[in-house]
């Protein structure tokens, strides 16, 4: 018996005459559904070539900014070497210059934590803070050198800005506790050395890892692009959460936590901050070179009529100015004139939308943090 | 109306339904011990301290962390039994209930090929597609039918062409048809790929994708109807799925899709696989059944439901790819590539003190991403954010900061800032603090 799978001739007429219902619906619901276009201009990056963007970062920000790091830490364990082996006021203050260069050195790296400096913790290793003060203390106490672990908030520069001005009220009396007892040269030595280590490691990957980077040209999560934008944008976030928010009491219904600011035994947070931004900006416009400006440039990229790059430029100026106008330590600030704070901080916060959703989004590159831990459809 | 249901009631070969049966599970049991073997259970059901929940479903209770890794257990247990044919209605009944209650422990992870899973198993559950090749039938000879009523096959094929169709029609968008989006930006990513990556690099090919996954989706269901054209359609369909299972992060989709469409070939061609496996479907067996009396109507009020929800959008203002009012549950899939970023602020309406809120505090950055795009999920966790603070705040105001961008464009604001979330309840009504762009 043929059977005739699975309409039946009447059914098949009803088919046609479903089909041209289809048609006409369809038609319908293309031609309404246009009038809800959401205006705006649409751009890729399509087949752009980001070779010359990555080889400039790779050769000329990223990689001599982690030379200029090295060198800084370096130069601090020569005046620390110098300072512990005969310490007196002379020395400390030699010695908390170099210290004060190097963190502002590690500003204008922070945000490439991928690749080697993910593999060695660097951020967390440099600088986990507000520092935990008992538990550093009870470290050096028990000389306790082991700084491997990326979750402790025992070492980096926290733990230096602790040794170097608040061990002590005055210089006179933090250069007495470094004569009476080794436990705090030790200390010093061990965090410097951890420091100096992983820099190192992060320069010597980075001979191999850099041809990689710059052949990752694509704009996939992962790719160097991608790893550049959410590099920029992660530092970014913490910039403005760590630095400025969490001080300032923005999430903690404006209760602030003065010892809670970066750099607070030397009170250079300010100084720090607006470092920080001016590194992130660097980053963005990629120097003399070119950079991620160049490419929402080529791409024409507009929001509101305004150049989406002109925007983030003016964005971070504004920023960096409000942070200029915060005056002395930020720890004293934020109970003195926590407006003027405020006001930094939304100025630093009113940027993320436009690098951290708007500039991924015309470029098409992914923004992901982390991976997608499941499918999509 | 009554012709077409003497149509269904003819008996029909059993074969496409064992074919069906044996591969859904087969393929469920691959999915949860992949589900498992990645880590999912803990990144997305254990790590999350707070859960968005669907429309309704506000006392679904948690379970523990044990109970969580007991039920993916008894769900690959269940699928394999349902390949298998083993207390084939009791391991499916157990299956659908459980794979439905993981579906609804967090909204953030839903994905239309697991609602179009509780789909093709209920249907599959009111069938007897474990009366022929299973084990119950070796258990209980007497049970063994070969054929049974068509509409259990039919009703497998229609639920995949509303899938199909309705998928289709919702690329008839702009975006889709006139700027390749979201094609434009994922392709792309593929470019590193040999041969192929530079061609998928190029803005063409995404506009060629985007026309012929419209017409494909649109017409592939037909195409599979007609005997003459099966063939074709079918091996368009694998190479379709294929490529698409290749370029995009999609899970099990493509083979659920390449699977169950072998529901649409000849029962001849499925009982010649079998009758090769020396398995043979004596006619003689097979006395007539009657069908319940609760099953025509029953799936006339399905099937109307399933037509109709994928249109229920239209009655609500504002395009849906941003409003997602009437997203879920319609067949809207590759749509969208929509990131935003929502910042949100309590306030103590008595001293004037405000907070902002660090997401990281109570979402995974998987949740914070899919909350910040979608306006149902903002609300909800506005919600929660004014629970977090009434020991120290009385009737916390919370409003936020959200834009989005949509499919390569600049970021807008999507969420009314001075509205004050708090107070607004959660319901199915037009949500007037979505801004319409």
């Amino acid at each position: 018996m043929r059977r005739h799978f699975p309409f039946h001739t009447n059914t098949f007429k009803l088919l046609q005459f479903g089909r041209a219902t289809l048609v006409a619906l369809l038609f319908t619901l293309l031609i309404s559904s246009c009038k809800d276009d959401p205006t705006g201009q649409t751009s890729c990056l399509d087949d752009y070539d980001v070779t010359p963007l990555l080889t400039h970062y790779a050769d000329d920000i990223i990689v001599p900014g982690y030379q200029g790091l090295l060198k800084s830490c370096t130069e601090l364990q020569t005046s620390l070497e110098a300072f512990t082996s005969n310490p007196d006021e002379e020395g400390l203050d030699m010695l908390r210059g170099k210290f004060i260069s190097s963190y502002t050195a590690w500003q204008s790296v922070a945000m490439f934590e991928f690749g080697p400096a993910e593999e060695v913790f660097l951020r967390n290793s440099l600088n986990n803070f507000p520092l935990n003060q008992a538990q550093t203390v009870a470290k050096i106490n028990n000389a306790d050198l082991d700084f491997s672990s990326p979750s402790e908030y025992t070492k980096g520069y926290p733990a230096l800005d602790y040794l170097l001005f608040g061990l002590d009220t005055s210089s006179l009396a933090i250069v007495d506790s470094f004569s009476q007892s080794s436990k705090y040269s030790n200390y010093l030595a061990g965090v410097v050395n951890d420091m100096l280590n992983r820099v190192q490691t992060i320069l010597t990957d980075w001979e191999s890892y850099g041809a990689d980077f710059k052949n990752r040209t694509g704009s996939a999560a992962g790719e160097s692009l991608s790893l550049l934008v959410n590099g920029l944008n992660e530092n970014y976030e913490s910039i403005k959460r760590d630095k400025l928010g969490v001080p300032s009491g923005v999430l903690s219904l404006g209760f602030t936590n003065p010892k809670e600011v970066e750099a607070y035994y030397s009170g250079i947070s300010v100084a720090l901050t607006k470092e920080a931004l001016e590194a992130s900006k660097q980053v963005f416009s990629g120097g003399d070179g070119i950079g991620m400006d160049d490419v929402l440039n080529h791409l024409k990229t507009e929001k509101d009529g305004v150049p989406l790059t002109e925007l983030i430029n003016d964005q971070f100026d504004l920023a960096i100015e409000s942070v200029n106008k915060i005056s002395g330590a930020l720890s004293d600030a934020v109970d003195n004139d926590n407006a003027t704070v405020l006001e930094a901080y939304k100025a630093v916060a009113e940027q993320v939308i436009l690098i951290k959703s708007d500039m991924p989004s015309v470029m098409c590159i992914a923004i992901t943090y982390v991976d997608n831990p499941s499918d999509s459809d | 109306m009554s012709t077409l249901w003497n149509i269904v009631k003819r008996p029909r070969s059993i074969a496409p339904l064992v074919t069906f049966r044996i591969l859904f599970g087969l393929v469920l049991f691959v999915t949860h011990i992949r589900f498992w073997s990645n880590g999912w259970i803990e990144t997305l059901f254990i790590k999350p301290s707070f859960f968005f929940h669907y429309n309704g479903f506000q006392w679904l209770p948690q379970v523990g962390d044990e109970e969580l890794y007991l039920i993916f257990g008894l769900l690959i247990a269940t699928s394999l039994f349902v390949a298998l044919g083993l207390f084939y209605r009791l391991s499916l009944s157990i299956f659908l209930v459980l794979f439905t209650y993981v579906e609804l422990l967090d909204a953030t992870n839903y994905l239309n090929h697991h609602y179009l899973v509780v789909l093709l198993g209920v249907l599959l559950l009111i069938s007897p597609a474990h009366k022929a090749f299973s084990l119950d039938v070796w258990r209980k000879p007497n049970l063994k039918r070969s054929h049974v009523a068509s509409i259990y096959t039919f009703v497998l094929m229609a639920q995949i062409g509303v899938v199909y169709t309705f998928a289709g029609i919702a690329k008839l968008n702009p975006d889709w048809l006139f700027e390749a989006m979201p094609l434009r930006i994922w392709l792309p990513e593929h470019r590193d790929l040999p041969v192929i990556g530079g061609l998928l690099a190029l803005p063409i090919t995404a506009y060629v994708f985007s026309w012929f996954g419209a017409l494909y989706d649109l017409t592939i269901f037909f195409w599979l109807t007609q005997r003459k054209t099966r063939l074709a359609a079918y091996s368009t369909v694998v190479v379709f799925h294929v490529i698409t299972g290749i370029l995009f992060n999609i899970g099990i989709f493509p083979v659920l899709m390449i699977t169950s469409n072998l529901i649409f070939f000849r029962p001849e061609l499925h009982e010649r696989f079998y009758r090769k496996l020396g398995y043979s479907f004596n006619p003689s067996e097979s006395p007539t059944q009657r069908l319940s009396k609760v099953l025509r109507p029953a799936l006339m009020v399905y099937f109307t439901v399933q037509l109709l929800l994928p249109l229920r959008h239209w009655l609500y203002p504002g395009n849906v790819l941003i409003t997602e009012e009437g997203y879920r549950f319609s067949w809207r899939v590759m749509l969208l590539e929509k990131s935003g970023l929502a910042t949100f602020t309590v306030t103590d309406p008595k001293s004037g003190r405000s907070s902002e809120v660090d997401n990281s505090l109570y979402l995974t950055s998987f949740q914070e991403k899919q909350m910040s795009i979608q306006p149902d999920f903002i609300l909800q966790y506005a919600h929660f954010i004014a629970d977090q603070y009434k020991d120290r705040i009385d009737d916390p105001v919370v409003t936020v900061n959200a834009h989005v961008n949509l499919n390569g464009r600049s970021s807008k604001r999507f969420i009314d800032q001075h509205a004050n979330l708090a107070q607004i309840e959660t319901s199915l009504h037009s949500k007037t603090w979505v801004n319409t762009w």
